[in-house]
């Protein structure tokens, strides 16, 4: 097995993959890119937002088994969680997260979703 | 056929291949990233450090007579490795990067506004981003001679080489493995009055790289990348071009005469070697010419080729699998496997024991628009991998296809 079994899976089979469409102008969601200079990994993150938490999050995006079954993970970890404690998520909080210490090299690769995140909340 | 040519005790030469990574033998594959270094190179320069060393060209004391003259022997070595006229031409620099910058500065002063610089879509960022900040600084235009078939668009240089000052062009393409006609390629940069730059990091340590009968300006390239230490480069000029030229690093041993308001400039080389120079790297570099005199260049070569054919052979044949770059190539194979992202497939590979390197291979522009690729894997080889190193790296690609698809 080259990575953790969970990410693996949610890598082939991702359960937060897609959009989150505006259904009414009273939605506050948020959206945010964050590229991969390194490898060329692209990520596209959604938020909804209510009364100070996350909603629901989704992502697009296309990369290595890494970088896409963290995201997956992540959005999962985050929905129905404070903002506030979504801000103070750490990059070893995705390795706890992901269940896996990826190489040095690829340390960036977990924390992409994260990134995006960051910018927008 | 190939493998009685070199023999595979040519291993026992690296120190590092007696290491086990992962508890399997080391293949490396990544030899357009760096070379590994023969024993007969650490001797030479631990040699140097343990009974030679002393600073070169101004003690009066047999040590240091002695350093300078293992220096100065390098310079011959390399002079002659590349056939260049005279050891005056032979800059010693870091690597590659630091002499296309060196020509981008200096060379760079005779550039005018509007004027143009030429370069291809297949360079590394050292062959571009240098001649960007030039043509930023001097207003000058940049333009890009297309890639077609993996290979440079001869229609289109001679298109976009009117009218330019500078063509700076890559020898071999660290992506593509594309080996440029760099004789007709000098030809048509001199026929329109162009000064000519060859990138031969990927070229010199793999082929006989001749000077005179490419007809080059310059040429730029790393030690690190031909089995020499990580810090010496050269940068290769013709004398009257490089006797025009003003120094962009001022200090000790690049003058002649100095007084407090202006100085002389010393002869070349010396005039662009300011302060102490990379003496242990120099002499590191000289035993990797010697190691890779003794082997024979023209056998180094065609060993890469054979292997290199043999690697696209298979890579070819196995499902899913897609090589970028043309059928007559020097030994850089970029590929992907379709649906599984190139970092994975290296991950995957450095479980295996084997290094390869993944990405956009500071080749950002050629990788994203020019192959349509986020990233792209590559093998490259040397004198020292064989038709087993490929097997295993095939076997790797299955088993990482098993994985992914189950």
């Amino acid at each position: 097995m080259l990575y953790a079994e969970k990410l693996f899976q949610r890598y082939k089979k991702p359960l937060f993959k897609g959009k989150i469409i505006k259904s009414n102008k009273d939605e506050e969601i948020k959206i945010a890119t964050e590229e991969n200079v390194v490898c060329g990994d692209r990520i596209k993150v959604y938020v909804k937002l209510e009364k100070g938490k996350v909603k629901d999050a989704k992502f697009e995006g296309s990369g290595c088994v890494i970088s896409m079954g963290s995201a997956d993970l992540l959005m999962e970890n985050i929905i129905g969680k404070d903002i506030k404690n979504v801000r103070k998520m750490k990059d070893e909080d995705i390795i706890k997260i992901i269940g896996f210490t990826p190489d040095p090299a690829r340390m960036h690769c977990a924390t992409l979703a994260l990134k995006a995140l960051r910018k927008i909340l | 056929m190939v493998e009685a040519m070199i023999s595979k005790r040519i291993k026992e030469d690296f120190p590092i291949f007696k290491r086990k990574i992962n508890g399997r033998r080391f293949i490396y594959l990544d030899n357009a990233a760096t070379s590994q270094k023969p024993i007969q190179v650490i001797n030479a320069i631990t040699k140097f450090y343990k009974f030679y060393n002393a600073n070169i060209h101004r003690g009066i004391y047999k040590v240091a007579e002695e350093a300078t003259e293992m220096y100065e022997n390098s310079k011959e070595k390399v002079k002659d490795f590349i056939n260049a006229k005279e050891k005056a031409e032979i800059v010693y620099v870091r690597n590659t990067t630091e002499a296309i910058n060196f020509v981008a500065l200096s060379l760079g002063e005779k550039v005018k506004k509007g004027e143009k610089i030429v370069v291809s879509k297949m360079e590394h960022h050292s062959n571009l981003v240098p001649w960007q900040i030039l043509a930023k600084r001097k207003k000058a235009k940049l333009e890009f001679v297309e890639v077609k078939d993996f290979e440079i668009d001869i229609n289109d240089f001679e298109k976009k080489v009117k009218g330019a000052k500078i063509v700076a062009l890559t020898h071999v393409s660290n992506v593509l493995g594309t080996i440029n006609d760099a004789r007709t390629l000098a030809k048509i940069a001199h026929e329109n009055d162009a000064y000519f730059l060859l990138d031969g990091a990927q070229s010199v340590p793999h082929m006989k790289v001749d000077v005179k009968k490419l007809d080059c300006d310059f040429l730029a390239f790393s030690g690190h990348k031909m089995l020499a230490p990580f810090g010496i480069g050269v940068l290769y000029g013709k004398k009257e071009i490089l006797e025009e030229m003003q120094p962009i690093l001022g200090g000790g041993d690049m003058i002649k005469e100095c007084n407090f308001l202006r100085c002389s400039w010393n002869e070349l080389p010396y005039k662009f070697e300011a302060g102490t120079q990379n003496i242990g790297g120099a002499i590191g570099l000289s035993a990797a010419i010697d190691y890779l005199k003794k082997l024979g260049m023209e056998k180094i070569q065609k060993h890469e080729e054979e292997l290199t054919k043999y690697a696209l052979k298979l890579l070819e044949d196995e499902a899913g699998v897609e090589t970028y770059g043309p059928k007559k190539r020097s030994g850089i194979i970029s590929f992907n496997i379709k649906g599984i992202h190139a970092h994975d497939v290296a991950s995957f590979f450095d479980k295996e024991g084997i290094a390869i390197r993944a990405g956009h291979h500071c080749a950002m522009p050629l990788v994203r628009e020019v192959l349509k690729q986020s990233a792209v894997a590559r093998m490259s080889f040397y004198f020292y991998n064989f038709k087993e190193d490929v097997d295993t790296a095939i076997e790797a690609i299955r088993k990482l296809k098993r994985e992914f698809s189950e």
